[in-house]
Formats: C-alpha cells, sequence, structure tokens
C-alpha cells in the first residue's frame, strides 16, 4: 500500500491527492458506465494537471489512476490494462541515459517533385520525396483517368492495409490503382514502397514508403519507368529556433495549453476540471483572471465564434476565433528540424494550403499518440500545434493522419482557421508546457497540382 | 464509550471455491476467514500440497486476506454498497495463458509454495506489473465476503483513528488492528486523503439511495471521531459531517438507512442487547433515536 502511505510535504499536496481520490471516487459513484466513451475522464485530466504543476508526484498520482480504473473494471468486466502497458512500452522506449534528451531524428532530405506520371488508371502527381537514413517516402496525390469516368471505383479497405512483404506481390487499390510501387536509385538499389493513404472517389492522396529506403544522397530515382531528378534547392530562407514559452505562472501556463488542447480537438471534455484541479493544488487561485479568459474562450468556440464576438478576447484566442475566408492553393517545401524542445525533436517536411484548410507533414520524436488516445498516463507530455503568420493572425493544429510508436510519430496536422491569403510569412510553433520551437517558413508557393 | 466487536452485527458469510478439483468453502464469522473443509494444520496441508505440486486456492485466499486486512485499496475496489454492484471476476488472458498461479474455473490454478506467510511474491496472482496484485481476485470471490473485507480494513483503520480516545477510555482493543503503536500518526496522516475518499464514496451512494437522488450533491466533511455527525440542507444538496469510524459503525453494518431514516451513529444498547441508531428523516430535523434489538438466537 506504498501510495496510500506516501507523506505529503505540503498542505497543497495533501488537498492534490484527495482532489485526485474524489474524483475518482466520482468515476465509480456518479452515473457509472455512461461517459459515453469520451476520449479521457475527469480522473485523466485532474491527475494530469496535478501533475504537471507539481502538486502530486507522478508515481502517486498513476497508483491512485491505475487503482480507480481498476475499481471501473471490477464493475464493468472490461479490461483496462492497456492503460498499464502502454506506459510500460512509453517507460521501455524512454529507457536511456538520464537527461540523454530525445533520440535524433536522423538526417534526411525533403524535396520538391510534383511530377506526374500517367499510367492506365490515371495520374500519379508525386508532391515531393523524402529520403531519410531508414526509409524513402514519397507524397502522392492519384486522380483516375478520364477512362474511368472519372472516378475510382470501390477501393478494398483491406488492400490499403497490405503491406508489401518481403516476396510480396504488387496488389490493386481499386482498378488497376498500386498499393505497392519499386523505387530505384542512381546506385542501382530497388526498394518496395506500399502504399497508405485515403482520399476520394476522384482523388488519393497517402504516402508510398519503403522502409528501409534507398540512398540519402542519391541524385534521382526511378519509379514507374520515369526517372525523377532529386534537386536540393537553395534553402528559401527558413529559420529554427527553441525558446521559453511566455507565460511562466505554472498554473495559468498549464491552464492555456490545455485550453488550446481542447479547443483543437473540439472536445468534450469539460475545462472546469482542469480548473478545479487547479485550484484546489493551489496552483491558481480562484479568482485569477485566466480562469474567466479560458472559461470565456471555451464558450466563444463552443457557441461557433465570430469575428464581432471574438473581438473581445486577447490574442492568440481573438485571431483564433475570429474565422476566416478561403485559404490561398499551394505547397512550400520546408524540410527543417527543430533543436531540442521540452524533451523533443520535431521536423517539419511541407506545409500544404487550400480555401479550407492548411496542413504540415511532421515527424517527431519521441512518439506522441493521437489526441484520441487520451492522457492514458499522468505525465503524458503536452504539445500544442501553434503557428502563427506575419498579419497578427493564429491558428491550431491537430495530428489528422498519424502514426505513432513509442520512440517516434509522424503524419499531418491540421491547422485551423484557414490561412490568410496575405501572410507572407508562417511560424509552425510546437509547443510544450515550458517551451516551444519555432519553424519560421517565407510563404512561396508553389501551386499543388 | 463501550464499543462491541467490530464484527457485531455483521452476518456470517460464505463462498464456495474450487480447490483442486474439490467444491470448498471460504467462510467468514466473528472477524475471522477460516476454511471449513481443510483440516486445522493449514501449515502441514500446505506443505504436502508444495511437496505434490499443487496449489491450494483456498489457502491463497486466507494468504491474500491476511496480506490485504488493512489495504486501503480494499476500499477503492470494494462495492459502495448495495447501488454499487461488482462484475464477477475473470482472469485477465495474460496470467492464464502464461501459466501463472490465478483464479482458472472458478479456482486458483495450481502453484507450489512453501509458507504462508513468506511466499507472497513467488504466488503473485498477477503478473509482475499488474497494479491489482491479487486484490482484483479477492473482491471478486462473490457473495458477501468481499463486504466483509471491507469491512475488515474499514475496521482497521477506524480502530487506528479511535486509538487515542479507546486507549483513555480503557477500550484500545475493541476495534480490529487497534492499538496506540500500530497507529503511528504519520501514517494515518498519510492515510487520511484515501480515508475520506473512502468515506466520501460510501457515504455519497448511501445519500443518493436515501433520497432518491441520483445526482444529489454532497459536500462532505470528514470530521473527527467523537465529534456529533450531522446533515444539512447545502442548496439543492446536502452537507454531511462525518467521521470515518461512521462506515465501521453504521455503513458496514447495513444500517446507513433505516425505517427511511439516514443513519449518522449507531451503538449498541447500554443493555447489550440491540443497537441505538441516530438517524434524521427526510426533512434533515433534529436526529432522534430508532431502537433495534438484536434477532433472536
Amino acid at each position: 500500500v506504498a501510495h496510500d502511505t506516501v507523506a505529503h510535504d505540503t498542505v497543497a499536496e495533501f488537498d492534490a491527492e484527495l482532489h485526485l481520490r474524489l474524483t475518482g471516487e466520482g468515476l465509480l459513484v456518479d452515473h457509472p458506465g455512461e461517459d459515453g466513451g469520451a476520449w479521457e475522464t475527469p480522473l485523466d485530466a485532474v491527475a494530469h494537471a496535478l501533475v504537471a504543476v507539481g502538486a502530486l508526484p507522478v508515481a502517486t498520482a498513476q497508483a491512485i489512476v491505475d487503482d480507480y480504473y481498476l475499481a471501473r473494471s471490477c464493475r464493468s468486466g472490461e479490461d483496462h490494462s492497456f492503460r498499464r502497458h502502454r506506459r510500460m512500452a512509453m517507460m521501455s522506449a524512454g529507457a536511456g541515459p538520464p537527461g540523454a534528451g530525445p533520440a535524433g531524428l536522423g538526417r534526411f532530405r525533403a524535396l520538391t517533385c510534383g511530377q506526374e506520371i500517367e499510367q492506365p488508371w490515371g495520374n500519379l502527381v508525386i508532391d515531393y520525396v523524402v529520403l531519410s537514413d531508414d526509409a524513402t517516402v514519397l507524397h502522392v496525390t492519384m486522380r483516375p483517368s478520364a477512362a474511368l469516368g472519372g472516378r475510382f471505383g470501390r477501393i478494398s479497405p483491406a488492400a490499403l492495409r497490405v503491406r508489401p512483404g518481403p516476396r510480396g506481390k504488387a496488389g490493386h487499390i481499386g482498378p488497376g490503382v498500386p498499393s505497392q510501387l519499386t523505387l530505384t536509385d542512381d546506385r542501382g538499389t530497388s526498394v518496395t514502397a506500399g502504399f497508405s493513404g485515403g482520399g476520394s472517389p476522384t482523388e488519393w492522396t497517402g504516402e508510398f514508403e519503403a522502409r528501409p529506403g534507398l540512398a540519402l544522397d542519391t541524385r534521382w530515382i526511378e519509379v514507374l519507368g520515369q526517372r525523377i531528378e532529386l534537386v536540393d534547392e537553395p534553402g528559401p530562407g527558413i529559420e529554427v529556433w527553441a525558446e521559453p514559452v511566455a507565460e511562466q505562472h505554472p498554473g495559468r501556463r498549464y491552464l492555456y495549453a490545455r485550453l488550446a488542447m481542447l479547443l483543437q480537438a473540439h472536445g468534450d471534455a469539460p475545462l472546469d476540471t482542469t480548473i478545479g484541479a487547479l485550484v484546489a493544488a493551489g496552483a491558481l487561485a480562484a479568482d485569477d483572471p485566466a480562469i474567466t479568459e479560458a472559461r470565456a474562450v471555451a464558450r466563444q468556440h463552443a457557441q461557433g465564434g465570430s469575428r464581432r464576438s471574438a473581438g473581445r478576447l486577447a490574442e492568440p484566442w481573438r485571431s483564433l476565433l475570429a474565422g476566416r475566408g478561403a485559404g490561398p492553393d499551394g505547397r512550400v517545401m520546408v524540410g527543417a528540424a527543430t533543436p531540442p524542445f521540452g524533451g523533443m525533436l520535431v521536423a517539419v517536411l511541407a506545409i500544404r494550403s487550400t480555401a479550407e484548410e492548411f496542413t504540415a507533414d511532421v515527424e517527431i520524436t519521441p512518439g506522441v499518440p493521437h489526441w484520441h488516445d487520451g492522457l492514458t498516463v499522468v505525465d503524458e507530455p503536452m504539445l500544442v500545434w501553434w503557428a502563427a503568420d506575419d498579419r497578427g493572425g493564429h491558428y491550431l493544429g491537430q495530428p489528422g493522419g498519424w502514426h505513432s510508436a513509442p520512440d517516434r510519430a509522424g503524419g499531418q496536422i491540421e491547422f485551423w482557421p484557414t490561412l490568410d491569403p496575405a501572410a507572407t510569412r508562417l511560424d509552425i510553433m510546437p509547443t510544450t508546457l515550458t517551451e516551444r520551437a519555432v519553424i519560421r517558413i517565407p510563404l512561396s508557393w508553389a501551386v499543388a497540382r | 464509550v463501550s464499543r462491541p466487536p467490530w464484527w457485531a452485527g455483521l452476518a456470517a458469510a460464505e463462498a464456495g471455491l474450487d480447490c483442486g478439483g474439490r467444491p470448498h468453502r471460504l467462510r467468514w464469522a466473528d472477524g475471522q476467514l477460516t476454511t471449513p473443509d481443510h483440516t486445522d494444520d493449514l501449515e502441514g496441508e500446505q506443505i504436502l500440497s508444495a511437496l505434490g505440486g499443487q496449489g491450494s486456492p483456498c489457502l491463497d485466499v486466507l494468504d491474500l486476506w491476511t496480506q490485504h486486512a488493512a489495504d486501503l485499496r480494499v476500499l477503492i475496489l470494494a462495492s459502495r454498497g448495495p447501488a454499487d454492484p461488482l462484475a464477477p471476476w475473470t482472469p485477465p488472458p495474460s496470467s492464464s495463458s502464461s501459466g501463472r498461479a490465478g483464479y482458472a474455473g472458478g479456482g486458483f490454478a495450481r502453484r507450489a509454495r512453501v509458507t504462508r506467510t513468506r511466499s507472497y511474491a513467488v504466488l503473485s496472482h498477477s503478473p509482475p506489473d499488474d497494479p491489482g496484485d491479487g486484490l482484483p481476485a479477492l473482491i471478486g470471490l462473490g457473495g458477501l465476503l468481499p463486504d466483509r473485507l471491507a469491512a475488515t480494513v474499514i475496521a482497521t483503520w477506524a480502530g487506528r483513528l479511535r486509538a487515542p480516545a479507546d486507549a483513555d477510555a480503557g477500550n484500545a482493543a475493541a476495534d480490529a488492528g487497534a492499538g496506540a503503536g500500530a497507529a503511528d500518526a504519520d501514517e494515518l496522516a498519510a492515510a487520511r486523503p484515501a480515508l475520506h475518499a473512502a468515506l466520501y464514496g460510501r457515504a455519497v451512494t448511501a445519500l443518493r439511495s436515501w433520497t432518491g437522488q441520483r445526482d444529489l450533491a454532497v459536500a462532505l466533511t470528514m470530521i473527527s471521531e467523537g465529534q456529533p455527525p450531522k446533515l444539512a440542507r447545502d442548496g439543492n444538496g446536502i452537507a454531511a459531517e462525518l467521521p470515518f469510524g461512521w462506515l465501521a459503525d453504521v455503513w458496514a453494518r447495513g444500517l446507513a438507512t433505516c425505517w427511511g431514516r439516514f443513519c449518522l451513529a449507531a451503538s449498541p444498547q447500554p443493555s447489550g442487547d440491540g443497537w441505538l441508531l441516530s438517524t434524521v428523516g427526510p426533512e434533515l430535523d433534529p436526529p432522534r433515536p430508532v431502537t433495534l434489538s438484536s434477532p433472536p438466537g
């Protein structure tokens, strides 16, 4: 019963443990089994907040959370051990020398392409290519030929899950559309790349990935009988740095980060749960103006926002919630990696803007789960994807298509609102509780084909 | 204050168990868990089982019971009352497939061990990383045994909290685990959040059942043992002031509500025959006594 007899160094720590335990009791006695599959429970939110502001040791909070989930499984008969298994996987992946920091992202080249290859089934557009030490990835768009009526036939989801085996044959995801491609480099090395992605009857986007990949410094690759020249273009003036976050008050810092995560997830997890925990732990005064501001932002967001009503909010919330018209259309190659910040490294490969949204393709180490996974460990790293343009506009991003392993993750960050067409510079700012990285990108749009 | 044994008023309870292919009983009565289908020579049986390469599920349960008799985690897992039923426990797939000891087909899988008290780590009923540590199996025994385990833990901690006052009254041995030496002040202080939470969940469940309001807001203050308990209106909810010992004296004995009234305290009749309850009605008027006579026999 070690965690039941922990010493409390401060009154706040005592109150924090009691607050967490009472939240756990609420999990069991307040409408048990009626959380509707929410992506996180108040217990998760409270534990995470208390640990983040240093009100409760990680081990104590985790043990209490585990016990209450075990209690819940004693009632529902469900197995909640996945939480423990995930934590062990994270611990295993993180096992390294103390203070060693995140493992590197390795060397990589991100190269714009835009080459279009005509096939009997339609067109394969290779948007850009990423070569790294361990993989070669072609980011592609596929559109059906007019001969098919301009529409793909029914595409089997099962076919999309098929990855090329060592002796695997090239499969198809539709009428002739390949699920695998053979890639060859200037050394004569050939590899098979498997497709993953998604789309509509008129367009599919995704990646053909070969792991291991081709030579990192190859001058060209050959795909479907066509040679694609890989030219490292001069850097377009991209700047990268890391810096502390501006807000120094631990309670407010956490509240703002949590607010951003709830907004980006369009979450139904009540902000008041987090506020209650921060106040109980003494990390925020009950009358702190940040609480009023956070509630106003959450309310504004829930009501849909408008330029007029958002005008009463401070930045970055005002421009975020004010709404915006159609964004510009195009892609900017980035290919830049950040220095370590908050125990992480991020590489931004490219950004793409359309009338409806803009996205960034990223890789990150260590692995960060999709927000759908919720706060399954009490010290889950917080990563908020902020962006800001040179016209004062702010944006929030969330993982869309996402792959995650304990040591590495990546995919597409989908930002909202749409990008200001008049912006000439964009800062992508992955932000942890204490530090953020800034990837400053001059916006020189290449028309995406 | 003369206090009866903590198990007074708690009916005996039994659960069945598959013990090496034989249907056995576990019986709790008067604060003790026993295995009526085994001989009195438990150590001898244990050694014989170990030598034969067999486990003894009944004795394993006795070990676990002893291990968790003061474990506050029991109060997290155990039921908060009739409105909080538990599901039958089933072993996680990993424990049965790996051949670890654990319940299988109603009994613990066979597992050799040597002594009852020192081999706990060896006979671990769950994977080493499992926070359950055999406790889910114990909580899932079925019948009233999990409630009796919870009552044991409650009595242990109530005894510790009351130890100073009871020592003054010459009543130190009245509750399980009581004793000034065991009631380390630091340990008690550290356990207060868990004790408070255990009281909160059970009091809230009892008050909601009593009022019929499943969303009733309850503000609970855990008062010191010896302070007078009370209920009061708090907006649309109820403000309750109860000591942890309310769980031992009232809740564990199933006396939380009686004749439509909420019981704040229960003590034995001065005559020693029956119980005297201090109760409040739905209007939260001043407490009134209710007298219960002991059942015949």
